[in-house]
């Protein structure tokens, strides 16, 4: 009686339903912290700046429970995609029910920890530390109506997905996803660029010989949109000789002449010398520890510009070989 | 599946079905099978449907966001700093308000055999005295029968309230207004849904207070049903199963109780025991017992009619993995036999099978009242300066039909009132000159049946 009664004094918190790490049995702490980074599932590139919200739910009542408070942490991912969530600090007095996490950005999927999208069965393998969140780029198949309700609310997620309200509002008077389609934000009906799979830290291990690790996120001077994007292979503990940067442009055909122009306008010590598509350049830093490669494909509408730091590409020949590959790919993944 | 079970529930011990997780799927399930979301964008001109943005102004409504502001965002069911959501939002908010003070839960059970309420009688072994006496004012004790809830005077989100909200969702002169009232009559119509969820609940349609009682793992004074906190951990609110098939009624009672049985109290209470609604324990029970003699003293110590077990294994109940009381296919309850004493229990794997059938069932439901609530859909044809009004299918009874006109700010005022002809055209109304944007109809009255019904519809001039 006397462990009872003061047990109703202290608060508690109920038994986490996932582990402390991906590779232990031992059971999570419901108060946290909680770490792990957020990748692209195809790529493993991290997402930077994805939404992560964090939520605490608490109970109180004896027998027939109720919904008693909370406490939510949002923040966001960073450049390497790693988040980390301090430790609840300011817990009330009730106890202590539910933990749960929510990782958004536009043009993937959510993730919850307690849930999967797929079949929005329980999710087994969240770990309170350590753990790896892999994003499933979103595709038109897939039902707005639907993630919506995996989304759930609070004011940053419902501004973020407000994109996907009329198609969702379609999809429930009876339409199909794929004809209750929204446009991907910053798109006027079309997805967005994805420059991800035009060169892989394989292909760079194997042109140059690095035997190092890459950490691959996007290139932090513009978003994504439906004629750019770009990619940042970042050697990792090396300085940014090691580097290798990608930018990609499919454009209307004035807009693409003015870009690659631009290149050769704006690039440091460039020199065009069409080796590469229908024309195609090479420049070099002002201290020579940066080399360029970019080419045009007027058909395909593609400008597209790699710089890698000598320190990796010792050679414009090194160089040029990584940018056939790129244009290899290309011309397989856009259609003329 | 088993392992499953025994790996999590022993990490995550979890009461009727959980307010923020079960009850928001349940009700969401219910919402979009339902054909609610049209008749949002037919009958109330709201494009958007279910996802409609409405607002409720928080200075007016201090009790109301002070509760809700328990909840977190995340749940979906919280407003804005505008006090803005969707709609359905709004049905969700009004689906865990119904469970928040728990308090309020004590008024969500209803006994059809018994032809009550809870009695706070079923507290199990340890006695209603000695649990009172832990628990204080804490323990649920005695409340309303459910369906008397949904009509309760002390019930701010009763059904009287629906009508009322439902009926200012189209007749104030406002949008602002509109949309508030509109918000409100979804939060009404998602408390009943709340309350009607919980009969199909077996606890909760057998009087089982007991059931409230399990340990859930937050501490000594953490307790609760078992079997609910199973369902948050199987389904949460996102995996919460579709409704199986939709079912109707004539009056809303039906949806809860009727003579015939089909209501959801009785088709719940006939098809389930609960944890503390199982058979009695046995003694005596010998290695030669006949197992007819056995089974007549099993009828004898249930406290409820059905179900009832048709056969027993008691050579295998006395094995060591014990046997388990199967119908259509589902597990109702395991039993064993050890040193002559026959004792029923439900384990985890037992309570996941039933609850992979009851939820589809208490879903369709849900389904089926929410439509009910909703089935007012009136049809404004305007020519020449007149608007008809029909009721097509609706058979209304006794009522009172008005006829607004909007502008085009979205200000309505009355055009005309009659007292509604019976039959399938309730009435014409000659509109006022100087036209307007749109023309709306209002019925309040009863149908058929004598139950109450907020008929509405609308028509844009010149389409």
């Amino acid at each position: 009686m006397i462990a009872l009664l003061s047990a109703c004094a202290a608060p508690q918190a109920r038994p986490a339903p996932f582990r402390a790490r991906p590779d232990s049995v031992a059971r999570g702490q419901l108060f946290g912290p909680f770490d792990g980074r957020v990748v692209d599932g195809d790529t493993q590139r991290p997402v930077t700046g994805a939404l992560v919200q964090a939520t605490w739910t608490f109970v109180s009542g004896f027998g027939m429970n109720a919904p008693a408070g909370y406490r939510e942490w949002v923040g966001s991912t960073d450049t390497l995609g790693y988040y980390l969530i301090p430790a609840l600090a300011d817990a009330p007095s009730e106890r202590l029910s539910d933990f749960h996490l929510v990782v958004y950005k536009k043009g993937y999927a959510a993730f919850r920890s307690d849930r999967r999208f797929e079949d929005f069965g329980p999710r087994a393998d969240f770990a309170q530390t350590g753990y790896l969140v892999e994003l499933t780029k979103w595709r038109d198949d897939l039902s707005h109506a639907r993630h919506l309700r995996y989304v759930g609310g609070g004011a940053a997620l419902a501004e973020l997905t407000a994109w996907e309200v009329p198609a969702a509002a379609a999809e429930l008077g009876g339409q199909k996803p794929a004809l209750a389609r929204a446009p991907v934000p910053g798109a006027a009906g079309q997805p967005a660029l994805d420059a991800d799979d035009l060169l892989l830290p394989a292909d760079l291990k194997k042109a140059t010989g690095f035997e190092g690790t890459f950490d691959v996120s996007n290139l932090q001077d513009e978003p994504s949109t439906p004629t750019y994007d770009s990619v940042h292979l970042q050697a990792r503990g090396r300085d940014e000789t090691f580097d290798v940067a990608l930018r990609v442009w499919r454009l209307a055909p004035a807009e693409q002449k003015k870009q690659y122009q631009r290149l050769l306008d704006e690039l440091p010590r460039v020199q065009e010398r069409n080796e590469i598509g229908d024309r195609s350049l090479r420049a070099t830093s002002e201290k020579g520890d940066i080399l360029a490669a970019g080419y045009a494909d007027d058909r395909r509408g593609l400008v597209v510009l790699i710089q890698c730091g000598v320190a990796q590409c010792r050679t414009h020949d090194v160089v040029l070989t990584l940018l056939r590959l790129m244009k290899d790919r290309a011309d397989r993944k856009f259609a003329p | 599946m088993k392992r499953c079970l025994c790996i999590l529930l022993a990490a995550l011990p979890a009461g009727a079905w959980e307010t923020d997780s079960t009850h928001l799927g349940l009700t969401e399930q219910a919402a979009v099978a339902s054909g609610v979301h049209r008749r949002l964008q037919a009958a109330l001109g709201r494009s958007l449907g279910w996802l409609e943005p409405l607002k409720v102004a928080p200075a007016g409504f201090v009790e109301l966001y002070r509760r809700l502001e328990l909840l977190p965002p995340s749940s979906g069911t919280r407003p804005d700093s505008r006090g803005q959501q969707t709609a359905l939002g709004w049905l969700r908010a009004g689906a865990l308000l119904e469970g928040i003070p728990a308090a309020r839960n004590r008024n969500h059970f209803y006994d059809p055999v018994h032809k009550t309420g809870l009695t706070g009688k079923g507290a199990g072994g340890l006695g209603e005295f000695v649990w009172e006496t832990v628990a204080g004012d804490r323990l649920p004790g005695q409340g309303m029968a459910a369906p008397d809830w949904l009509v309760a005077k002390d019930n701010e989100l009763s059904l009287e309230r629906f009508w009322l909200e439902l009926e200012r969702a189209a007749t104030a002169p406002l949008p602002a207004d509109r949309d508030q009232h509109l918000a409100l009559a979804l939060m009404c119509a998602g408390a009943a849904l709340h309350v009607l969820e919980d009969v199909g609940f077996p606890a909760n349609a057998r009087d089982d207070l007991r059931e409230y009682l399990s340990l859930l793992g937050g501490g000594a004074a953490d307790r609760g049903s078992r079997m609910a906190r199973l369902a948050t951990f199987l389904y949460g609110s996102l995996g919460v199963p579709a409704p199986a098939k939709v079912e109707q009624r004539d009056k809303w009672r039906a949806f809860f109780t009727s003579e015939d049985g089909t209501g959801l109290a009785d088709v719940t209470a006939a098809r389930w025991y609960s944890l503390g609604t199982l058979p009695d324990e046995l003694r005596k029970v010998s290695d030669d017992a006949r197992p007819a003699d056995v089974l007549a003293r099993v009828k004898d110590a249930q406290s409820f009619p059905s179900p009832m077990p048709r056969e027993l294994n008691l050579r295998r109940a006395a094995g060591d993995a014990g046997a388990t009381l199967q119908q259509g296919g589902v597990c109702l309850a395991a039993y064993r036999v050890r040193d002559e004493r026959l004792t029923w229990s439900i384990p985890d794997e037992c309570a996941a099978e039933q609850l992979a059938a009851i939820l589809p069932v208490v879903g369709g439901y849900a389904t089926g009242l929410l439509d009910w609530l909703f089935r007012g859909q009136l049809e404004v044809n305007v020519r020449g300066g007149t608007a008809t009004v029909t009721a097509p299918g609706l058979h209304l009874g006794k009522g009172t039909l008005r006829v607004f006109v909007e502008d085009a700010q979205g200000a309505r005022r009355p055009a005309g009132e009659a007292a509604a002809a019976a039959g399938e055209e309730l009435g014409r109304v000659n509109l006022p000159a100087g036209g307007g944007a749109k023309v709306v109809a209002v019925f309040v009255g009863t149908d058929g049946a004598g139950e109450t019904i907020v008929g509405i519809g609308e028509r844009e001039i010149g389409k």
